[in-house]
């Protein structure tokens, strides 16, 4: 193979490119980088050696290094539990980029395609994100036309190098290495190469979709399902610490999370829904600092199933409780924060193994802390006052001790609550905290994330409240649950995710870093704890949804790793019976009654058209998969017929040829008669048939006159495959014999030629 | 048992498939990967992992199922020459149209299949892409190392595009025999002043001179033996010493190429000695024709050739032939031929005797011949007088070489018999 030519290149950067999807998982974009500088550093080494390779002790280092770094993965000390099959994929990642630096012929040109191979499919064992769909759409792509043209030109070499050893040419002393032509690959790709691929491409897309979805599920636990539990779920969160003094909030638009609401078996898409997901609760404000006492919360063990929950805690749940289910997917690692909206009350995974649920505070947390995961939540609606009441014999207030705050603060929510209502009443504890809320939502008040530095002796909340009056939401949401403390009110912050993005398409909301928000809950004694949100700025969204190119775009890469995520990643059992169903009840259709077509004209229409009641989108997403079966039918088909046909070859008899039947062995005694008659000048022409010659020579020569029968057995050895027996042996050698012995036998004479 | 046995038999028969279908060694590596990423997709129940078996076994079947149109539409033409030397390159010449109207066939090898009695290597081919109604013309460089007969059986076009997992072939029936010629050397003395010594140091009857078929050919000092009767004696008077006239036959000189390919009991390599003297024979033959020369040819063996003396190059092929297709294996004394076949006066001419060793038989064959041709110089390899008149290749060079494939099979052996 030629270094640095088309082929070399791209086989590194596909390799490095293979490399993405094991590298992600774990966030080692170090290595990644080690990687990539390792495949530019091996182009350097090519130009500067005249495309000699790397001295094999240098090579013979590089392994043994990655070795000893496979070594430390495995059993070095780290904050985090080791992942073999990870750290594997990281030693084959180091091994490929040991074997671009030697990558001189086609041999290792396949050895790096392999290793490639290898991680790839490490990384679809280990990675659940859209960046491996990119990466096996890549390869599919411009992969399969690296893929046929290496293979073409391989095979061009090998076939070239054989013929010259079979004709005792030397090679030009390259260990066997030849040299191609860069004629070959511009033959190639001058014809058509790219609509072969994409036959190629499409052609492996429907095999491999009718594999996934025919293919059974839910049969693991053996070798590899313990390998797969090594790969952990990851999850993301926020910190266990809320700090008023943070002066560098900014917009992150990282996603953390999407989320699809549905009740009552419906998906919830209306932009009026304000989700408050919920992630961790503080009730003790000291010196600034919201600080969270770690709960001591059970462990619960999810199951991988949904099922409507019959009892919280071995109590039955009250009729009519109406629930909130929430299918969520975390994106990004996180510290084990679980979201859920008030009041999650039953969980199920197939990702999170162990969960902590705090049924004090309804907080949802886990062990794990590594790559993506998927769960559902199911709420109650905390605006049910059956519920409430239910719930709130669970709930109590937390012995985590006061919150510090000055006096003027304690001064100030007295004043205030005069003019509102008796805190000691707790009838009244409502409508005080609804006028808390709406007091710190007023004008007075502004919204901002540039924030003012506090006097070091000046309290973050009281600075707020009686200074500068701006601040984000910790700031709202801080300040009203020390005024409602102050006044002996049950209430705390709130940390989570608010609002959200609606994506109309995928019926879901994307909650990305920027949604993180802060808030209230109030113990309401008929209500328990109520949510409050003090904060001006997330009473409304902001400036509804941005039609901006960047944001459409944005929204529609969002939508294609949810779709990858739902139809992809998380297709299960149940996925496949819903589609098994749902086609049953369509094809239904056909063959009841009432609704079947009545011609098949009709049938054909209705068959077409599909069923009723789709959108756009769906009648061409109906379309495509009609398409695909029709496809997959006819490939079928095909298989079958190429398969018959080879059996046919193998098992069946021969089949007979129209064609020129070789001289058969024992015929052969007719070319050397027509030697011997040659050399009497009896020259056989190529117009007559042996039969035709024989029977004109016999007609003239005397010496001659048994040629014809000669002639018969000549036709009955070369057509009739028969046996000379000995008594035709030995008078042919006879004739023979005088032929050959004596020379006036059969002598082509003057008269004959007459 | 029975029933087994003829299960067996009916499943292993020969059978001359057209079509067919083979995996290579990376495509059985492939399969084993396939399955074992399916074995562990379904174990651990991973949807991406699935998915990539599902790649993995669309890619088979894609390189299953492409390809087999384009070799249905394939059609070869062969040009070949009728014969070859051993050890001489020659071109073997396809002519390859694709006659489908619309699909490029890509990744084309072509197997012409050369059978023989002995493994050789078939030449191939190879055409990257080949269009709809192209027609591409491949020169493929051959070589054999063996001499007799080299029969293409038939033509198999080969693809294993497009990730050559599986190769799909197919056989398009096209026979062609060739014969491979004995190995050519070279003279390293002029036939005609050899045998013209060979007239002059043996004081037989030169027959040409009886004929008054000589002429004169230069004057040279006389040396013990020549005939006094050619002393120039003008010249020698003028010199001081004794000159003779020398004469030669004239353009139509005559010669006898006789091929003893028995097998000589005490030879030590009978196969390699066999080799040499078909060799230095059809150098010989070669070199004689081409100074115009007309030669004869005696061969024992299966079977007996008695070819009356020709010139020119048609009379070439026909004697290099005979050497060609000689076997071995065979105890045929030539001396009873010889006293038993007529000679006309006309054949009469200098012999050159060629046999593997030299023993009784030889002997009397030469004598033989002397009564019924003329004088006869004996040539065998190793000797001397061999080494001195023909210098040929290195066999040793060519280390693959195989025995003739006329002897194959008894079949074969006996067809040559006829």
């Amino acid at each position: 193979m030629k270094p640095l030519g088309g082929l070399h290149i791209t086989l590194i950067c596909l390799a490095v490119l293979n490399m993405l999807p094991t590298m992600e998982v774990e966030q080692s974009w170090g290595l990644m980088a080690l990687a990539c500088a390792l495949a530019v550093g091996s182009l350097v080494w090519f130009s500067r050696s005249g495309g000699k390779p790397l001295p094999s002790v240098a090579i013979n280092i590089f392994v043994l290094t990655a070795l000893l770094f496979l070594l430390w993965e495995m059993f070095g000390p780290h904050e985090e539990p080791s992942v073999h099959i990870i750290d594997l994929a990281h030693f084959v990642a180091l091994l490929a980029c040991c074997k671009f630096y030697e990558c001189t012929s086609y041999r290792d040109a396949g050895l790096i395609t392999v290793i490639g191979f290898l991680l790839m499919a490490i990384g679809a064992l280990v990675s659940a994100s859209l960046l491996f769909a990119i990466v096996i759409l890549i390869d599919l792509t411009f992969g399969l036309g690296w893929l046929i043209v290496f293979h073409t030109v391989r095979m061009e070499a090998q076939i070239a190098e054989r013929q010259q050893r079979l004709v005792r040419r030397t090679t030009d002393g390259t260990n066997g290495h030849v040299s191609t032509a860069p004629a070959t690959v511009k033959r190639l790709v001058g014809r058509g190469l790219s609509r072969v691929v994409l036959v190629n491409a499409l052609y492996m897309l429907l095999i491999a979709a009718f594999i996934f979805v025919l293919m059974p599920r839910g049969l693991y636990g053996g070798i590899f399902g313990r390998m797969h539990d090594l790969v952990p779920g990851a999850m993301t969160g926020i910190g266990d610490v809320v700090d008023l003094d943070q002066t560098a909030i900014f917009e992150d638009p990282t996603p953390v999370m999407k989320v699809q609401f549905e009740r009552g078996g419906r998906l919830i898409v209306d932009e009026s829904f304000e989700p408050y997901m919920r992630a961790q609760t503080f009730t003790r404000y000291y010196n600034g600092e919201w600080r969270r006492t770690p709960i001591t919360a059970p462990r619960i063990v999810p199951p991988t199933k949904l099922r409507r929950p019959r009892s919280f805690f071995g109590r039955a749940l009250p009729d009519g409780t109406e629930l909130i289910t929430q299918k969520v997917w975390l994106e990004t690692r996180g510290n084990g924060k679980i979201y859920a909206l008030y009041a999650p009350i039953y969980i199920g995974s197939d990702d999170l193994r162990v969960v902590k649920l705090d049924k004090r505070d309804f907080i949802l947390e886990s062990d794990n802390s590594r790559g993506a995961a998927h769960y559902i939540v199911q709420s109650a609606n905390e605006r049910n006052p059956d519920l409430a009441a239910w719930l709130k014999d669970y709930e109590s207030d937390r012995s985590e001790g006061e919150s510090k705050f000055t006096e003027s603060v304690k001064r100030f929510a007295r004043e205030f609550a005069i003019n509102v209502g008796d805190p000691s009443d707790i009838n009244q504890h409502e409508r005080i905290a609804r006028a808390i809320e709406a007091h710190l939502r007023s004008s007075e008040y502004e919204y901002t994330l540039r924030m003012q530095r506090v006097p070091s002796d000046r309290d973050w909340v009281e600075y707020f409240l009686f200074d500068s009056k701006r601040g984000h939401c910790e700031y709202f949401a801080s300040s009203m649950v020390l005024m409602c403390q102050a006044l002996d009110i049950p209430a705390r912050l709130v940390s989570g995710y608010q609002g959200g993005e609606l994506n109309v398409a995928g019926e879901y909301y994307r909650f990305r870093q920027k949604d993180a928000h802060a808030w209230v809950e109030v113990f309401l004694p008929n209500k328990g704890w109520t949510t409050f949100d003090p904060t001006p700025a997330s009473t409304v969204r902001d400036g509804g949804l941005d039609n901006s190119f960047w944001a459409r775009t944005v929204r529609a890469i969002d939508f294609l790793k949810f779709r990858w995520s739902t139809w992809i990643v998380s297709f299960d059992r149940e996925t496949r019976k819903t589609i098994y169903d749902e086609v049953r009840l369509w094809l239904a259709n056909f063959t009841q009654e009432e609704t079947a077509p009545r011609s098949f004209g009709e049938l054909f229409t209705s068959f077409f058209y599909g069923p009723s009641g789709l959108t756009w989108w769906q009648r061409a997403g109906y379309w495509f998969v009609l398409l695909l079966f029709v496809v997959g039918l006819v490939l079928l088909l095909r298989v079958i017929i190429i398969l018959s046909l080879l059996v046919r070859e193998r098992f069946g008899k021969p089949v007979a040829h129209e064609r020129v039947v070789p001289r058969q062995p024992m015929a052969r005694f007719y070319d050397r008669l027509l030697v011997l008659l040659a050399s009497k000048g009896h020259v056989k022409p190529n117009s007559s048939t042996p039969r035709e010659f024989a029977q004109r020579l016999a007609a003239t020569t005397d010496d001659l006159r048994d040629l014809p029968e000669y002639t018969d057995w000549f036709y009955a050895a070369q057509y009739g495959r028969q046996e000379i027996d000995d008594r035709r042996e030995s008078r042919l050698s006879r004739f023979f014999k005088l032929l050959r012995e004596n020379a006036g036998f059969g002598q082509k004479s003057r008269s004959n030629d007459r | 048992m029975m029933l087994l046995q003829r299960l067996q038999a009916w499943l292993t028969r020969p059978t001359r498939m057209t079509t067919g279908i083979r995996p290579t060694l990376s495509g059985l590596g492939f399969l084993l990967g396939t399955t074992l990423i399916g074995l562990t997709a379904v174990d651990a129940d991973v949807n991406l992992l699935l998915m990539l078996f599902g790649l993995c076994v669309g890619a088979f079947l894609v390189n299953f199922l492409l390809g087999w149109r384009c070799l249905r539409f394939i059609s070869i033409r062969r040009i070949a020459p009728d014969a070859a030397v051993v050890g001489q390159q020659f071109d073997l010449r396809y002519v390859i149209t694709n006659k489908h109207r619309w699909i490029t066939a890509r990744a084309l090898i072509i197997e012409d299949e050369a059978h023989s009695s002995a493994s050789i290597p078939s030449p191939q081919g190879f055409i990257t892409a080949l269009g709809p109604g192209e027609t591409q013309t491949i020169n493929i460089p051959y070589l054999c190392d063996y001499r007799g007969r080299l029969t293409f059986s038939s033509f198999r076009v080969m693809s294993g595009f497009p990730f050559n997992l599986l190769v799909k072939w197919r056989r398009l029936i096209d026979e062609r025999e060739m014969v491979i010629y004995p190995m050519l050397g070279s003279l390293r003395a002029d036939p005609r002043t050899f045998a013209r010594a060979l007239e002059t140091s043996s004081n037989s009857s030169n027959l040409g001179r009886q004929r008054g078929e000589e002429e004169y050919f230069g004057i040279r000092e006389y040396r013990h033996g020549d005939s006094l009767r050619k002393i120039h004696w003008r010249r020698s008077a003028r010199t001081g010493q004794l000159m003779i006239r020398e004469t030669a036959a004239t353009a139509t000189q005559q010669y006898w190429c006789v091929v003893d390919s028995r097998r000589i009991a005490g030879d030590d390599d009978p196969a390699g000695h066999l080799e040499q003297v078909l060799s230095a024979a059809a150098t010989f033959v070669c070199a004689v024709l081409e100074q115009g020369a007309s030669v004869g040819l005696i061969c024992n063996g299966d079977p007996l050739v008695i070819l009356p003396p020709g010139a020119g190059r048609s009379h070439r092929p026909r004697l290099l032939r005979e050497l060609a297709l000689r076997a071995g294996e065979h105890h045929d004394g030539l001396a009873p031929h010889v006293r038993s076949h007529p000679w006309p006066a006309r054949w009469h001419g200098a012999c050159f005797y060629f046999a593997c060793a030299e023993d009784d038989d030889v002997n009397q064959a030469v004598a033989a011949i002397e009564r019924a041709l003329g004088t006869v110089r004996v040539l065998i390899p190793g000797a001397r007088l061999f080494d001195k008149f023909i210098r040929l290749p290195n066999l040793n060079a060519t280390s693959e070489r195989v025995e003739c494939p006329v002897n194959a099979a008894p079949v074969a052996a006996k067809a040559a018999l006829l």
